[in-house]
């Protein structure tokens, strides 16, 4: 009996690593996506076929492996392969001026109310509060009605709807490093308070908070690409994947159903993509952390 | 000109329930140039003591005086933070706690250094004095502390902790975290800096047998109060306290302890002690 | 019989910055009613030892030899069937009362719930048991106690009801891993004589894992020092502290602190740092801190040489 199973010791040996692999596999996978689009997004102009403005009413709705245009051509026979690459690039801007801006609002409100605790973290906390109230689009939504559409203003719409996740996990964190040993040692130095929280505690739980910018980028990514596909973000002619969603229904209704997925699947292969990424990182900080 | 008093020094938590001080009336002082032992157990206000002459928190009643200054509560300006700094400076007990896990040791000694006026290139080359005077070389000061031994964090502290420049030094239970083959070591250090530096320390221990090798009196403290005071050799070969003798009978000898009398915990001081956790 | 038979145990970790065995060629044995101690620095693997004993390995350790419990086989063998008499022959209880205890539940729970859950006992006789431990554990008024919260109760007092609640389904070994270093030595005092008593009432055998020789010695018949993975001493407790045969143990025993009569100023101390888990290691493990070094102690490896009262791992030692 004992013959026929595997020695416990070396059962769990293998198990373990081939848990490591699975999820070294999608990781890295995840990574060589990001790092395609990224490289995608930087060289469009030298890798994109053709102009992606230029128009061909002769050529619309061509199917994929039509000679000159290996992904086909949407309604207005632009080249999709070049809008894509392009789009790379208005895809990614407006989340990377969301996330970034949310981290300056979000890291400012939740350090201040952490470390200086009392009544400015009680204000800071209801501020927070009641800026979870404003799910992102509708934000962004707000931001457009006000200042116009394009990519800034629902960027900024985001990023203000975005920053009391960052705040909360930042006062959360900065609060546990505070009672570290490290931190009060600091402080009987000579060090000044804001000194510590600046040069001590932030690069500190920098990690953390990068985890989480990469995974909120993620969403920040889709609702802007929703925003887009509403017509309120970034406008045409611009080559941007929401846009290109929005644009492409008609030639759905023509059976040209490549001009809608190849954009949606860009989206959803970015998304995944930075997910996987980021909830590696944080897993990898969980698990240095236990050790 | 003492290194360290305590007058009458007494602490309450406003929140703390049980009708217990953390510290009542307790006095004591540190003569410049010699080593006190405070001796404790949990609860005993040790914590406290150290807390109050860092300047972390205001006693609530008495005199505390370092140097000849009196101090309480925060140091308020930058000025009088750096001047306090260089008055006392503390050790603590777990150095992979007390230093920062991404710097390396080196930076962390050089960053000290040049908030109390050192410039750049000094501070490197005076960084690596004091790493050589606790023991430790180049190639350690380049280490973060998570790639270096118990023994060497501690080494580290230590030079970091000297890096201010202090005349007086609290150690914090500062051997208790290391390897018994260690301990000696670092102990032997305490001893050696103290002789070349002229410091004072103020050496806050539960081990008694520790306190004979780095202190030249001691101070016995249960629960808030002061029990007995006197020169360390005579407190440990003649203790007055019923509280030290019990404490040097509980001390393992290695030798097989009787067990008929074996103590009944006792309700009423466990649970104030764990209400002021 | 033997109550713990430990028969050349090593252990490998995983990962590729471990490149020795945390326990190497480990043999020890406890018999009933016997306390063994194991007295080790850090790296020496003394936990690792500990934990194993339950069966407890870390993710990915590769490990040979055998341990047995009661007769039990712990190692190697369907993992489900020694998951489930596992509590029941062996308690364990570990540095940190608190960590071992949930905060929101009562003790009486804490103490009850696992044997009541496991079919061992009924609800009324765990609860009856309950209350006979904790008053073997001398803690005042345990009716009262059951109904209490973890947060009320110190560190000492919670200690003894974690050691009551190892000990509830009756276990034949009680496993101590550094269960009094938290603790003040007042409290240590107290529950070491407290061990004392339980093991005369009960007959349970005890390992007690500890740092502090001098400790192990209070309480324990037998000794195994570990170094590095190894056991470089091994025999009464009495004898190894009196006489120790291998230089570690009579280098650590001069280098700890005691209070003494004679004006001592400095510590003999042993140089360098106790070996680390990622350092290789060839030939003895304490050669390059040891004072009494020589060209055979190079050998690529060192054995145990046994006599009738003791195994010592050193080539000074003429078998």
């Amino acid at each position: 009996m004992a013959g026929l199973s595997m020695p416990s010791s070396l059962a769990a040996a293998s198990t373990g690593l081939r848990r490591r692999a699975r999820r070294n596999i999608s990781f890295d996978l995840s990574i060589g996506v990001l790092i395609a689009f990224a490289v995608a997004a930087i060289a469009a102009p030298v890798l994109a076929p053709h102009d992606p403005y230029s128009v061909d009413l002769g050529l619309t709705n061509a199917p994929p492996g039509t000679p000159g245009h290996p992904l086909g051509t949407d309604g207005s026979g632009r080249d999709l392969l070049s809008r894509l690459l392009f789009g790379a690039r208005t895809s990614v801007i407006g989340p990377t001026i969301a996330i970034t801006v949310s981290v300056v609002i979000g890291v400012t409100m939740g350090a201040a109310a952490a470390w200086c605790g009392g009544w400015i973290d009680a204000v800071l906390t209801r501020i927070t509060d009641f800026l979870f109230a404003f799910p992102g689009l509708l934000a962004a939504v707000f931001a457009v009605a006000l200042f116009g559409p394009g990519i800034v203003a629902p960027a900024v719409g985001i990023a203000i709807a975005y920053s009391p996740v960052i705040a909360r996990l930042t006062r959360s964190v900065v609060l546990g490093e505070q009672q570290k040993l490290y931190v009060v040692a600091d402080r009987t130095m000579g060090f000044s308070g804001v000194r510590t929280l600046v040069t001590t505690v932030l690069p500190n739980i920098a990690p953390i908070i990068v985890s989480q910018c990469i995974v909120s980028f993620g969403y920040a990514l889709v609702d802007l690409a929703a925003l887009s596909f509403l017509g309120l973000g970034v406008q045409a002619p611009e080559a941007d994947w929401g846009l290109m969603l929005n644009e492409s229904l008609p030639s759905l209704l023509l059976g040209a159903w490549w001009v809608m997925a190849f954009p949606a699947a860009c989206l959803v292969l970015v998304v995944v993509a930075i997910n996987t990424v980021g909830e590696g990182l944080l897993d990898r900080r969980g698990k240095k952390r236990k050790r | 000109m003492k290194a360290i008093e305590l007058i009458g020094v007494s602490k309450a938590y406003p929140h703390a329930t049980g009708g217990r001080a953390a510290l009542d009336d307790v006095s004591l002082a540190v003569e410049q140039g010699t080593s006190l032992g405070l001796i404790g157990e949990s609860g005993s206000g040790k914590t406290t003591i150290a807390k109050i002459l860092l300047g972390l928190e205001p006693a609530s009643g008495g005199e505390v005086v370092i140097a000849g200054h009196r101090i309480d509560g925060r140091p308020k300006g930058r000025r009088a933070r750096i001047e306090h700094a260089k008055r006392i400076q503390i050790v603590f007990q777990d150095p992979y706690l007390s230093l920062n896990p991404r710097l390396a040791v080196g930076d962390a000694i050089e960053r000290t250094l040049r908030l109390h006026g050192v410039e750049r290139s000094g501070a490197r080359r005076r960084a690596l004095e004091l790493l050589a005077q606790v023991g430790l070389g180049e190639r350690e000061g380049d280490a973060l502390p998570g790639m270096l031994s118990g023994g060497q964090r501690q080494r580290a502290a230590i030079a970091r902790a000297l890096a201010v420049g202090p005349r007086v030094l609290i150690l914090d239970e500062a051997v208790a975290a290391l390897d018994v083959s260690v301990q000696a070591q670092v102990l032997n250090l305490f001893n050696d800096l103290r002789e070349a530096e002229g410091l004072s320390y103020l050496f806050i221990t539960h081990n008694l047998a520790v306190v004979q090798y780095v202190t030249d009196e001691a101070v016995v403290l249960r629960q808030g109060r002061v029990v007995e005071h006197g020169p360390t050799r005579e407190l440990l070969a003649r203790p007055t306290s019923p509280y030290t003798i019990e404490l040097l009978d509980s001390i393992p000898r290695g030798i097989p302890r009787r067990h008929d009398d074996a103590a009944v915990a006792e309700p009423a001081a466990a649970l104030t002690e764990s209400t002021r956790s | 019989m033997n109550v713990v038979e430990v028969e050349d145990f090593t252990m490998h970790l995983a990962g590729d910055e471990f490149r020795r065995p945390v326990l190497d060629g480990v043999s020890v044995q406890v018999r009933a009613g016997r306390c063994l101690g194991i007295v080790g620095e850090s790296g020496s693997g003394k936990s690792l030892l500990a934990k194993a004993l339950l069966g407890s390995t870390p993710a990915g350790a590769a490990t040979s030899g055998r341990i047995s419990i009661a007769g039990t086989e712990i190692h190697d063998v369907d993992r489900r069937a020694v998951a489930a008499v596992r509590s029941r022959i062996a308690g364990i209880v570990f540095q940190d009362p608190r960590s071992s205890v949930n905060p929101l539940h009562p003790i009486g729970d804490f103490l009850t719930e696992s044997v009541v859950r496991s079919g061992t006992l009924t609800r009324a006789a765990a609860r009856a048991r309950a209350i006979e431990l904790l008053e073997t554990m001398r803690l005042p008024d345990p009716e009262q106690l059951l109904r209490r919260y973890p947060d009320e109760l110190s560190g000492g007092m919670l200690q003894r009801v974690v050691i009551a609640a190892a000990m509830m389904p009756a276990p034949e070994v009680l496993i101590c891993d550094e269960a009094t270093t938290a603790l003040d030595v007042t409290t240590q005092a107290e529950i070491v004589q407290l061990l004392q008593r339980l093991q005369s009432e009960t007959g349970v055998a005890i390992v007690f894992v500890t740092h502090d020789l001098d400790l192990a010695g209070e309480l324990c018949d037998e000794l195994c020092v570990l170094y590095a993975g190894q056991v470089q001493e091994y025999g009464p407790a009495e004898r190894v502290l009196a006489s120790p045969r291998h230089p570690y143990t009579a280098a650590l025993l001069a280098s700890i602190p005691r209070v003494t009569d004679l004006p001592a100023r400095r510590l003999p101390v042993i140089p360098g740092v106790v070996l680390p888990l990622t350092a290789t290691a060839v030939g003895c493990r304490f050669a390059d801190r040891c004072s009494q070094v020589g060209p055979a102690c190079e050998l690529p490896s060192i054995p145990l040489v046994e006599s009738p009262e003791r195994a010592v791992r050193c080539v000074k030692e003429s078998a």
